[in-house]
């Protein structure tokens, strides 16, 4: 899952970009509205971290130009000003949900992780795929119950394909979600990944969960339903 | 300055003018009025003054002239007869000298050289038998015309002004005439005019009082509508003094208009600085409080602790800052309607698995609140009813006369008594798995007494927590 942060705080961007990466995120940051718009205007984000109180463009602004060119990506935005007018001002302009500032990075992580599950249409924290259960919350994977020992590659190749479950997911969408904007997306990493993961659901259960659709992508989706 | 010094302060300030005098405590209007009634009744009583003293002068003269004349008049008309004897019939034009005791008289006295009473004398049918008692001649002097005048009082205490002279009639025969005039009938005069001078002056003082009364309330009416002004200022029914104030006054007005302008934006200033400066300190608090996750457990709980205070103090001066400002905000006027609607349209976004209803039965949603301080009172009940709720958060809207009752139910567990009393303690949490400051409810309560409601928890009908508002109506 790739996400944006955009905080003017080098400190609070920092720290907020840490966590997500410790939790197996792909993290890009901007420091201003400007930047922060270029980049959501311009890459495929699962969800986006947005300052409201930021230099040169703020954060509302980045919104609204964002819905009315038709991005569509979760937002949640982050403020200080605490009243309800500035909220529902958020809201209103786009937001997915908001997260008043002094905060512990965890609940933005939480409330993130939500709007990234809830996009996909997805209502608890753990998706299930037959015998495979990822748990966003936890950044875990099971399969028949047992933990599965997976990078943090293989838990963000899995971890995107069970959120777009039943859907054929291209090579380029999977580079784009799983790497940041420097990545060189030429590179043939994500077969290599695909054939680990492979191997490894292979160890627990007998069958194939990870389809390739010749010349599209790869589809993830339950024995049952195939 | 803690809580009880400024509460000290605002009550000395309340109980200034207490210490002022009693003429300075009282309304101008009641000092005008009171200041142009004294005088008004020490002027017609001088007047009244003046003018009875004059009448009773003047008419003292004219009797002293009228008894002159009837002198004169006696004068002409008494003669020696050839037999030496008096005779003659003065026609005074008064049938007082006829009358006897009227006190009207008309005496001539023959008298000799030395002065003395020489014969018969002849006087008026009013004087009749009576004997008058009167002064020896040296207690009273002549004067340039050689008439002396002086009182003396009759068998019937009638007192009488009496006229004499002493004239020659030829033959070197001397007479003393004494005229005399009721003094009395001059009194009663005197008294007559005084009576409907009184009355007159009294009439007349008593509708100068009311002119200058009706003069002065509507003189002073102004003044008046300067005080109601203000207090419509202070109650939050205007903002400034109006403009069609007299000339003298619009000086006045337009001062206060300043001071208030001049008020306002100290406030607001004040207020959005402490606001900046609160706001401005969030975001390094949130990143000490995220770095004190990398310090060892020990420290990290006490950076974290204090980190918590600071964050605390600082909602509390927002929160300050914010109710100074609605205790400034004027012309509070707003529809709940569409601000409820726009809440629930928010809500709705953030929490999809929530249903959120909205049930009105008041006829008038129209309350004394200022638009955003209602959107931060229903937003934060209905954010906590959603945090709570298994499935459902509920609206409901009454009204009465005055006020607007509005209900926000759900049906998550609810709270016991005491913790429904523990929950509108300031930074008080009861659920700390659940986010937020915990000073939702608190804020929501100051708020709403700020003006002049009433926020109460109840039991929710089902099963959950009811948090119960009831708001001042604004005017239709």
């Amino acid at each position: 899952m790739r996400v944006l942060v955009i905080e003017d705080d080098p400190d609070l961007n920092r720290q907020l970009c840490e966590l997500l990466d410790e939790r197996g995120y792909v993290v890009d940051k901007a420091f201003d509205g400007e930047e922060g718009h270029f980049l959501g205007d311009n890459e495929p984000y699962d969800a986006v971290v947005l300052d409201i109180g930021l230099p040169q463009m703020d954060g509302i602004t980045v919104l609204e130009k964002w819905r009315a060119d038709g991005r569509s990506m979760p937002v949640l935005i982050l403020t200080a000003r605490d009243r309800w007018s500035d909220k529902v001002a958020g809201i209103d302009a786009g937001a997915d949900d908001y997260v008043t500032k002094p905060f512990h990075v965890e609940e933005v992580l939480a409330r993130l992780r939500a709007l990234i599950r809830r996009a996909a249409g997805h209502s608890t924290s753990e998706i299930t795929c037959g015998p495979l259960v990822v748990d966003t919350k936890a950044a875990k994977v099971t399969l028949n119950g047992s933990v599965m020992k997976l990078t943090s590659h293989e838990f963000r190749l899995v971890s995107y394909l069970v959120h777009h479950m039943g859907e054929t997911v291209s090579r380029t969408e999977l580079v784009e979600h799983m790497y940041d904007q420097d990545f060189d997306r030429d590179s043939n990493t994500i077969e290599v990944f695909v054939g680990r993961l492979r191997k490894k659901i292979a160890k627990e259960f007998d069958g194939d969960l990870i389809d390739t659709v010749r010349g599209l992508g790869y589809r993830i989706q339950p024995p049952d339903t195939k | 300055m803690t809580d009880e010094e400024s509460k000290t302060h605002r009550t000395k300030k309340r109980e200034g003018p207490k210490k002022r005098g009693l003429i300075a405590r009282q309304s101008l209007t009641t000092r005008v009025l009171f200041f142009a009634s004294i005088w008004t009744i020490i002027a017609f009583a001088a007047v009244a003054l003046i003018i009875s003293t004059l009448y009773r002068t003047n008419s003292e003269r004219a009797f002293a002239d009228l008894l002159r004349a009837h002198l004169n008049t006696v004068i002409e008309a008494i003669s020696f007869s050839d037999d030496g004897l008096l005779s003659g019939n003065p026609q005074l034009g008064s049938l007082n000298f006829a009358q006897p005791g009227s006190g009207w008289i008309w005496i001539v006295d023959p008298i000799d050289a030395g002065g003395k009473t020489s014969g018969q004398s002849l006087f008026s049918v009013s004087l009749g038998s009576e004997v008058l008692s009167l002064p020896p001649l040296f207690q009273v002097d002549f004067d340039r015309q050689y008439i002396r005048s002086y009182q003396l009082e009759d068998s019937l205490q009638n007192r009488i002004l009496i006229a004499e002279t002493e004239v020659e009639l030829g033959d070197s025969k001397a007479v003393r005439i004494r005229v005399g005039g009721n003094l009395d009938a001059l009194e009663a005069d005197v008294n007559s005019f005084m009576g409907n001078l009184t009355i007159a002056l009294l009439v007349a003082g008593i509708g100068t009082l009311l002119i200058n009364m009706v003069v002065i309330l509507y003189g002073l009416k102004p003044l008046d509508h300067v005080r109601a002004s203000l207090e419509q200022i202070r109650n939050g029914d205007a903002d400034q003094l109006s403009s069609d104030f007299p000339k003298e006054i619009a000086p006045l007005a337009d001062e206060v208009n300043a001071l208030i302008d001049s008020n306002k934006r100290v406030v607001e200033r004040a207020r959005m600085q402490v606001g900046n400066l609160a706001h401005s300190l969030k975001t390094p608090i949130a990143v000490m409080l995220n770095e004190a996750r990398n310090l060892p457990d020990s420290q990290g709980e006490l950076v974290k602790n204090q980190i918590g205070m600071m964050q605390n103090q600082v909602q509390t001066y927002l929160d300050r800052a914010r109710i100074s400002a609605q205790r400034g905000s004027v012309l509070a006027r707003s529809d709940v309607l569409p601000s409820l609607e726009r809440l629930l349209r928010v809500m709705n976004k953030l929490n999809p698995d929530t249903e959120f209803s909205l049930n009105n039965s008041a006829k008038n949603t129209l309350i004394a609140l200022e638009g955003q301080d209602f959107e931060e009172i229903l937003g934060n009940l209905i954010e906590n009813a959603a945090r709570f709720a298994k499935t459902q958060v509920i609206v409901t809207i009454s009204d009465d006369s005055d006020m607007l009752t509005i209900r926000v139910e759900d049906d998550g567990p609810g709270l016991t008594n005491d913790q429904k009393t523990q929950a509108l303690k300031r930074g008080q949490r009861l659920d700390e798995t659940k986010p937020g400051s915990g000073l939702g409810l608190s804020i929501v309560d100051e708020i709403t007494q700020e003006y002049q409601g009433e926020f109460s928890l109840k039991d929710a009908e089902i099963s959950g927590l009811a948090a119960q508002l009831r708001l001042p109506k604004a005017a239709v």
